[in-house]
């Protein structure tokens, strides 16, 4: 796939990413009425974004060791949906922004919940046992 | 607006974070330092335009800032750590990226003139 292409991918996968989190903070109702539901909503996003990416990484890991696919088309799927959706949908500048001693528990949460929510979506899909542990990806 | 806005904005922060974590990728032969760079340089923008217009901050703090940084890339590869029991890479960037970005937020932050 060519740069050019992979970018186009990436930025439209981003875009997509960007709207479904602009929405959940603030197109949901709960999100409207009391502004104090947007700090678990953003932890929702991160937490769910992780999920789908150890998911979709999980998968394409499997596919390409598999080789039902073509290389190409999922190099395609991984700018579109990993790099750009998850990528996109995701913020760690957001997480930041909202991390204070008043919500600590965002902190502690999101630090430890994250890698394990992609953990637990590669192991949802498959593709978690196939790589053992102590090899360097 | 603000959708446009956040589509905008969060497309070129997407793509700038695909090559910054590929120029780190070829030449250093490590994605996990773009995605962190990627990560700091998004919480400096987004400290920086704390205190903007609400125009400026859809597209520069919801939208680029929130393309440029990602959480699921970095779960990912934490994630690819542990599976690794590469600690101190888990350590690197959990624990101590995030008191890095911190602190670069704040800095940005209060540079810019906004409360730190």
């Amino acid at each position: 796939m060519t740069r050019a292409r992979r970018l186009c991918l990436v930025a439209l996968g981003g875009a997509a990413g960007g709207v479904a989190r602009a929405l959940a903070a603030t197109g949901v109702p709960m999100a409207a009425e009391a502004p104090g539901w947007g700090v678990p909503l953003l932890l929702a996003v991160n937490l769910g974004g992780s999920l789908l990416a150890g998911f979709l990484r999980g998968a394409f890991e499997r596919e390409q060791q598999g080789g039902t696919h073509a290389e190409a088309k999922v190099e395609a799927a991984e700018a579109l949906l990993l790099a750009g959706f998850c990528g996109g949908f995701t913020s760690y500048s957001g997480f930041i922004a909202a991390a204070s001693a008043e919500n600590a528990w965002l902190t502690v949460v999101t630090l430890a919940g994250c890698p394990s929510a992609a953990l637990a979506g590669m192991w949802l899909s498959g593709g978690y046992p196939a790589r053992p542990a102590g090899k360097p990806r | 607006m603000l959708l446009a806005l956040a589509a905008i904005g969060t497309a070129a922060g997407s793509v700038a974070r695909d090559e910054l974590v590929r120029l780190f990728r070829e030449r250093r032969q490590r994605a996990d330092l773009g995605i962190l760079a990627a990560n700091l340089v998004a919480c400096s923008v987004a400290g920086a335009v704390a205190s903007a217009g609400p125009a400026w901050h859809d597209l520069l703090a919801l939208g680029f800032a929130g393309g440029l940084s990602t959480w699921s890339s970095l779960a990912v590869d934490a994630a690819g750590a542990v599976r690794a029991r590469a600690w101190g890479r888990v350590a690197l960037h959990i624990p101590a990226a995030f008191a890095i970005a911190i602190a670069v937020h704040a800095g940005a932050r209060s540079l810019t003139g906004g409360a730190p």
